[in-house]
């Protein structure tokens, strides 16, 4: 029996697009090494990606001592996420409704952004704000479709 | 970030030799891509073979490497996998680029 509170990861990193990409190579072969599947583990890197991307362009654009958290755990049916950084609130105080950029007939005029929360809003559920104490906080989960008991869990030397 | 461009008979082959298209190499991404364009009058084709992971910045930069062609010109992309192709599928943008499944069904 695995004792869930230390399956959790929770690493904090400065606030730039490296250390976006060192979180993210971290989870995902943490998610890998513990026996997620490619397909459930890809899902989570393109959230978590979005949402971390937004978060340094966005939230930490104007912030020098800019950082964030990223946690996760497994239970059996989901991957939790919980985000956390010291950047300016969510325009409105909450969560963009993620509609997809609109496909226009003319090449011209064709979106080169603004995919990230409609690939969010897609792949995550139960995605929620806070704002604590200047912190925000994001939480999402994302299905898990093959056995996960051994996320979080190290690799121990025999 | 390293990209490659081969000519055959008006074609333009170019590769990614990197492994993400994303938002910390997106604008250099784009601007190689003009570079790597900026000679050709025909058919451009992005081997992405070698790309396991694009997110909505890189996606952007691919989008706009299009739109930096002539009108006249198409980017046509080969090589997708994966998380690529998922992106690709999920925000439609498989529906915007003519893509072949490997390079050898673009290059005669």
């Amino acid at each position: 029996m695995i004792d869930r509170d230390h399956d959790t990861v929770c690493k904090r990193y400065s606030g730039t697009e490296s250390e976006v990409r060192s979180a993210v190579r971290a989870m995902r072969e943490h998610l890998l090494h513990s026996g997620c599947n490619t397909i459930d583990t890809t899902t989570a890197e393109i959230v978590v990606v979005e949402i971390l991307n937004n978060v340094v362009e966005h939230a930490l654009a104007d912030q020098p001592e800019g950082w964030f958290r990223l946690t996760y755990r497994a239970n059996k049916h989901r991957l939790l996420f919980h985000v956390e950084d010291n950047g300016c609130e969510m325009p409105l105080g909450h969560l963009p409704e993620g509609v997809p950029p609109r496909i226009p007939s003319s090449r011209r005029k064709l979106p080169e952004g603004g995919w990230g929360w409609s690939l969010i809003r897609t792949l995550a559920d139960q995605v929620t704000y806070q704002r604590i104490n200047h912190i925000n906080h994001v939480s999402f989960t994302i299905p898990i479709h093959a056995r996960h008991d051994t996320i979080g869990k190290r690799k121990t030397s025999p | 970030m390293n990209l490659t461009g081969k000519t055959h008979d008006n074609i333009l082959v170019v590769t990614v030799h990197d492994a993400r298209i994303d938002a910390s190499v997106a604008l250099q991404f784009k601007e190689l891509m003009r570079e790597q364009t900026r000679a050709t009058t025909g058919r451009v084709i992005l081997d992405m073979s070698q790309v396991d992971f694009v997110d909505s910045s890189g996606l952007g930069a691919i989008v706009a490497a299009m739109k930096q062609l002539e009108n006249t010109q198409t980017l046509e992309l080969s090589g997708l996998q994966g998380a690529v192709e998922r992106v690709f599928d999920l925000t439609h943008m498989n529906t915007i680029f003519t893509i072949h499944d490997e390079l050898t069904d673009a290059v005669p």
